[in-house]
């Protein structure tokens, strides 16, 4: 039974517009305590609830990640969670959910889960939309997420996509300027099928969409590279790197704060930053130790010179340590 | 463009004392008057130069040894102060890396939301904490003249003057009127903002602008409604497609009414079906559903057209 509009829609919105005024106080109550039982149901939902567990306790590694989201993820067990939300939007005047909103033009979607292990979404490709752009749907770049990433089609006939392929960067092989991606032809994808990308050197990119697809997509964040890369599509050379993640990038703003207010007491944990997983953490932690503190920092640089498992990371501690050596300089 | 307040203050608060003052002086975050009269507190919270990166060094200590360290919001921002029950603000530390910095050289400019020139659906008091500050090239726009789709021309929209925002600047954006196309400074910045965060900011849009073609590009502020309404539409039709026809012809917001007409469309694999179903929302009371479905049908209708021309 279509619910009928609202009498009197048009004063509602006015109330809420920026030029009428305090909007009311209710109304925003109302559509927080909405929010919040969102996230609420969204956290005690049983199928994520068993996928958490299972992802705290059990998963260790990228493949077991993945395949616990396969498990307990799938087009019928998400279904009553939609369906809420549908309900909600229906019945509730102004209600937004609160999940995270992915996408924009032909492809949208929203975060089913966001943890430590893994960040879980549902993707909408609209086939007109997106056959409509075309070519324009192609970016410059071809991306190799630094994670490994599941992609299951749970709705529409089937999925065709380009494959590539490229070479691990790792600090032992650091990226080099002729590193290139391969295509490795194509893939196809029928309903209920997944397809699984290994993080760094492996990715697929939309070919065709003969119908609108609903996908479960999953992305690992036990990531296999430091570094996610973008190769460009002409060349099929090495475009861009980027932080694998954002809390990396986080990183690297606190450390910055931290050097700029010229925080001393920040320099235990940049001395412990250079003992990180990824080479530019490492290598930022051991700039800021040498503005901070140039003579302490000579005993840092000393052991990345030496021990870092990165080369370019051991070529830039050496030099940095001849720099400060010529500057007058010495080890605290 | 936002207004400039000139604020002369040597005062030093801690960012609890911010959150007591818009208490106890009961700021109106929707009215950008009132909303001034927390200049003196921002500025005064600018001349604590320490409690940032107190912060900071907090969160260095809890990250080493490893990489899961927890942060909210994104990278950029550091949440000062999180809306509480009936809070109608909440405060933030906005970080503004230069192109020398490692994080812009990691992360890409266009993380930092440079050269996008944008509006806000809500109010915001800021002040430059640290640097030169990001520079803007600052417009105007008149909301009552725009309907809010995107490819709409914004006959209003006219450039005002080039700004950065240094230590000590204290600015009030107002919502849905100024518009700025961010520029990276020339050094590391921080900025400190007070942001209205009411009912109205869920409702009304917030749009990036071709300035070009002096044209909205497309709204901002994204939600999960297009892909919970296509996903349900798709997943379980005889069950959900009567739901998302209620919400295409109920829903009191026109955003989402415009949301679920295109998933009822997505169900029609064939181009002309989908236009033609995309058309009923072109009874829709509201301009902007209207406009935006007839824009949409042209693009979708231009697109296969060129598909077309291709495959001949």
């Amino acid at each position: 039974m279509p619910r009928a509009p609202s009498p009197d829609p048009i004063a509602l919105a006015d109330q809420l517009r920026p030029t009428a005024g305090s909007s009311d106080i209710a109304t925003g109550a109302r559509l927080l305590r909405l929010s919040d039982e969102t996230d609420q149901f969204y956290k005690t939902y049983p199928p994520l609830q068993r996928l958490i567990a299972e992802l705290d306790e059990q998963s260790q590694s990228p493949e077991d990640v993945l395949a616990a989201v396969r498990r307990h993820l799938d087009g019928k067990s998400v279904l009553p969670l939609i369906r809420r939300e549908l309900e909600t939007y229906r019945q509730e005047d102004w209600y937004a959910s609160p999940a995270l909103p992915l996408g924009s033009g032909a492809m949208s979607g929203w975060a089913l889960l966001s943890h430590e292990k893994a960040l879980v979404t549902i993707t909408v490709i609209d086939a007109a939309q997106w056959q409509a752009a075309g070519a324009s749907t192609r970016t410059s770049t071809i991306s190799f997420p630094a994670g490994d990433i599941s992609i299951t089609l749970l709705a529409g006939r089937e999925l065709a996509f380009t494959r590539w392929s490229a070479p691990v960067i790792t600090d032992d092989r650091p990226v080099s300027s002729d590193q290139s991606c391969k295509n490795e032809g194509s893939i196809r994808l029928a309903q209920g099928q997944s397809l699984v990308c290994r993080g760094g050197v492996e990715t697929v990119e939309f070919s065709d969409i003969p119908e609108t697809a609903v996908i479960l997509q999953a992305y690992s964040r036990l990531r296999r590279s430091s570094v996610s890369v973008d190769y460009d599509r002409e060349t099929r050379l090495v475009a861009r790197l980027t932080a694998a993640d954002q809390r990396i990038n986080r990183l690297q703003i606190v450390m910055t704060i931290a050097r700029q207010f010229h925080r001393r007491d920040a320099i235990p944990a940049l001395c412990a930053l250079t003992r990180h997983r990824d080479h530019y953490v490492r290598w930022q932690a051991a700039r800021e130790l040498t503005v901070l503190d140039p003579d302490g920092a000579f005993a840092v640089l000393s052991d990345l010179k030496a021990n870092d498992p990165n080369p370019r990371l051991r070529e830039n501690a050496a030099k940095t340590l001849s720099y400060l050596a010529d500057r007058g300089y010495r080890a605290a | 463009m936002p207004l400039d307040l000139t604020v002369d203050t040597d005062a030093f608060m801690e960012v609890e004392d911010v959150v007591a003052f818009l208490h106890d002086n009961h700021i109106d975050m929707e009215d950008p008057e009132s909303l001034s009269r927390a200049a003196p507190a921002l500025k005064a919270l600018c001349n604590n130069r320490h409690f940032l990166a107190d912060r900071a060094v907090a969160e260095l200590e809890g990250a080493f040894g490893s990489d899961d360290a927890a942060y909210l919001y994104t990278a950029q921002v550091m949440v000062l102060h999180r809306p509480a029950r009936r809070d109608r603000f909440f405060m933030r530390a906005n970080m503004w890396p230069s192109p020398r910095d490692a994080i812009m050289q990691t992360a890409g400019p266009g993380a930092f939301f440079y050269h996008r020139p944008h509006d806000h659906n809500f109010n915001f008091l800021t002040v430059g904490y640290l640097g030169p500050g990001y520079g803007s090239n600052y417009y105007e726009y008149d909301p009552q003249t725009v309907a809010g789709f995107p490819g709409e021309v914004v006959d209003s929209l006219r450039f005002v003057r080039r700004k950065s925002l240094s230590q000590g600047d204290v600015m009030l954006y107002r919502a849905s009127v100024d518009v700025h196309d961010q520029l990276p400074p020339e050094a590391f910045s921080i900025s400190l903002n007070i942001v209205e965060n009411t009912a109205r900011s869920r409702c009304i849009n917030q749009y990036s602008f071709d300035l070009d073609a002096r044209s909205i590009s497309r709204l901002i502020n994204v939600t999960p409604a297009p892909a919970i309404f296509a996903a349900a539409a798709h997943l379980d039709p005889e069950g959900c497609e009567p739901l998302v026809s209620d919400i295409a012809s109920g829903a009191i917001n026109p955003v989402t009414r415009f949301m679920a007409h295109k998933a009822l469309a997505s169900r029609s694999a064939d181009p002309r079906a989908y236009c033609d179903r995309m058309e009923r929302a072109g009874d829709d009371p509201a301009r902007v559903v209207r406009e935006w479905a007839k824009a949409h049908i042209e693009n979708v209708g231009e697109g296969m057209a060129r598909l077309r021309a291709t495959s001949d």
